[in-house]
């Protein structure tokens, strides 16, 4: 995967706070073994009971590449799926006031850009987006400022913030969190297991392999 | 930032290095793994070359799509019977020990990794799963991760995490009749909301903790995803001790003894500071039922659902602000789920089915589901299933069910299933227009009786 600097798009909202897992990508969905195939999926019961009206099947929303969100999203269950879902319908970036722990850990390592905003900032997005539908929505990770444009001049636009981790992936393209765990060379990690009690007593002498 | 706590000596001691964004590596001291969140980490494996780096600190189970009535194989399920057979081909490829279906071993992952005495005090302990937080019961590290975690840990036995900060949760007094471990963690979902502990780990104490057993102490941690908190744990004690010992994997003799001097040296102590601490009173929690669409929205059972309750929210349960939840009409009941389907719970039921000769209600299903094979086999024992059967519940074969709709156990319609799981969220328990109301074990079965949610406190008057 490339470095990620900015993104650059139209936005719409979903409302609501506490938007779970669930609802993102239903369980049934999470038989599917491969990691792909969850786009037209995403939200679909919550679709269904809307008939037509919900952020997700409305025509104009469809390739517009950023979500405003409230806050909590994402909590519930521990599924990637429901990042997969939401990369894979063609969002790129969430806005939103805060993010569920589990949900924030899945979307780095996705390329999905997941960035807080205030209180404020949010509501103020969301008015916005009822009267110019068309603004033009901008998240610089290099300088972790948002921007809402409106006919080519800045609306408005102030700080939204990530957790640095996830930030430096971004900037630098260092994608593959396996590779960078294991960069520290397996005497480290095995110092460590060494260390731990529990390792040293055998604790799975009992039965398991070995 | 906190310190002296028992999660600071825990994360220390599996500190491989800190990264210069704040991050730390930490070394994962059990890796379980369950069918649902595995395949495509096992695939990336083979696709980048990786082996499982410490294959003996990883312990697979089956529990998600299993059917809890007829298992022979192939499933009916098509998709279920692809996706055990994933797992059953990615632990021989990668030589990873495997509770499968007809292993005596097998349950719902975190039933069985406790039984089995694979969870220990002073781990850190990872699952491709959000209710992780339970093993947390025996004072170790354990939280939810999702698949391309769990590909991490397999081939580094490591992740890169942000230490949270620590929150103490103090429950004193003493619990009153009728009140049980699943309303306790309830009633703090309540006060401090469903948001109310990102980027916190809960460490609860005091002396209704204290008093809980193991099992109920399970009960408390695995729901603290519930309230935002990735970690929720209980110092270790004595009745951790006596639990875990003689466990299969559980080391024997002065080896235990060495153990067991190590894990209440982590405990902590009287210099441990916490970044925030909460204080409640054990006498002021009712039983409590959820009157809404996540679990922070509940009251007690004989309490009025608040004037502001979320209207969405009561719109989707078909009830009304200010009103009663007690005698609303259920449909389904269920016994079961990685929150409430050990020894002690199906004790505490079968007791009070037992006590006031409860039978289920006329047009009610209800269902009842041991954690694991172990807990079947010692509740059966114990001739326990033999009362759910004669009150009119079904007792099925270990997994987890209705909890969340991935295998045959499932609503139909707009049902309403008083529930001993941990999510009420729309559509959870596997019909878009099904609904969830979650409470105890004893609460389930006097609501089972009643054919309509219930006081467990009534009873018998």
């Amino acid at each position: 995967m490339e470095k990620i600097l900015q993104v650059l798009g139209r936005a719409f909202c979903l409302p609501g706070k506490d938007v779970d897992t669930d609802r993102i990508i239903p369980a049934r969905y999470l038989k599917m073994i491969t990691a792909s195939g969850f786009g037209p999926h995403v939200f679909e019961d919550d679709r269904a009971a809307a008939k037509g009206n919900h952020p997700f099947d409305l025509t104009q929303n469809h390739g517009r590449p950023i979500l405003v969100v409230g806050e909590n999203f994402g909590c519930g269950s521990s599924r990637e799926h429901a990042v997969w879902a939401l990369v894979q319908w063609g969002i790129q970036a969430i806005i939103g006031e805060s993010f569920a722990g589990i949900f924030r850990g899945n979307s780095a390592p996705n390329g999905l850009v997941c960035v807080d905003v205030s209180h404020d900032f949010r509501a103020r997005m969301a008015e916005t987006l009822t009267r110019d539908d068309e603004a033009e929505f901008e998240i610089d990770l290099r300088e972790m400022r948002f921007s809402v444009l409106q006919n080519d001049i800045t609306g408005f636009g102030g700080l939204c913030s990530m957790p640095e981790e996830h930030r430096e992936m971004f900037i630098t393209g260092m994608w593959n969190t396996t590779a960078a765990l294991l960069s520290v060379g397996e005497d480290a990690i095995e110092r460590v297991a060494l260390n731990l009690p529990y390792i040293m007593a055998g604790a799975d002498k009992g039965g398991a392999n070995e | 930032m906190s310190k002296n706590t028992l999660f600071d000596k825990v994360w220390d001691a599996h500190t491989v290095r800190v990264m210069p964004n704040g991050q730390t590596q930490l070394f994962i001291g059990l890796h379980l793994i369950h069918e649902v969140t595995t395949a495509p980490a096992f695939d990336a494996m083979r696709e980048e070359g990786h082996r499982v780096l410490f294959p003996s600190r990883t312990f697979a189970t089956v529990d998600h799509i299993v059917p809890t009535d007829v298992r022979s194989r192939p499933f009916l399920d098509d998709q279920a019977e692809e996706m055990i057979k994933a797992i059953e081909r990615n632990v021989r490829d990668f030589g990873i020990e495997f509770a499968g279906l007809g292993d005596s071993r097998q349950g719902i992952v975190h039933v069985i990794g406790p039984e089995l005495g694979l969870t220990q005090p002073g781990m850190t302990i990872a699952c491709g799963d959000s209710h992780t937080a339970t093993h947390g019961a025996f004072g170790s590290i354990a939280f939810g991760i999702g698949t391309t975690q769990v590909k991490d840990v397999l081939a580094s036995q490591c992740l890169f995490v942000r230490k949270p900060k620590v929150q103490q949760i103090r429950v004193d007094g003493e619990l009153r009749p009728g009140v049980y471990a699943k309303d306790v963690i309830l009633a703090i979902i309540n006060k401090l909301g469903v948001k109310g502990g990102i980027g916190y780990a809960y460490e609860y104490a005091g002396s209704v903790i204290g008093a809980l057993n193991m099992e109920e102490r399970m009960t408390v941690c695995n729901m603290s995803i519930e309230g935002g908190a990735l970690v929720g744990y209980v110092n270790s004690d004595e009745r951790t001790i006596e639990y875990l010992r003689g466990r299969k994997y559980v080391p024997k003799g002065p080896a235990f003894q060495n153990l067991v001097e190590w894990w209440l040296s982590l405990v902590s102590g009287p210099y441990a500071e916490f970044d925030n601490v909460v204080e409640m009173d054990g006498a002021d929690i009712p039983p409590m039922v959820t009157w809404g669409t996540n679990p922070g929205q509940s009251v007690g059972a004989s309490d009025r659902i608040p004037e502001d309750a979320d209207l969405e929210a009561l719109k989707f349960m078909g009830l009304e602000a200010g009103q009663l939840l007690k005698g609303t009409p259920i449909n389904v009941a269920f016994l079961g789920s990685c929150t409430n389907s050990r020894p002690t719970d199906f004790r505490t039921a079968a007791g009070i089915i037992k006590r006031y000769n409860l039978k289920v209600a006329p047009g009610v299903r209800a269902l009842a589901v041991p954690g694991s094979e172990a807990t079947k086999k010692l509740v059966e024992r114990e001739g326990l299933h033999e009362i759910f059967i004669k009150a009119g519940f079904r007792w099925g074969e270990p997994g987890c069910s209705m909890c969340l709709a991935m295998n045959p156990d499932k609503l139909v319609g707009r049902e309403l299933c008083v529930s001993t799981s941990n999510r009420n969220f729309k559509g959870r328990q596997g019909s878009p227009t099904g609904r969830t109301i979650l409470m105890s074990p004893a609460s389930v079965v006097a609501s089972a009786a009643a054919g309509a949610i219930a006081d467990v406190r009534e009873l018998g008057q």
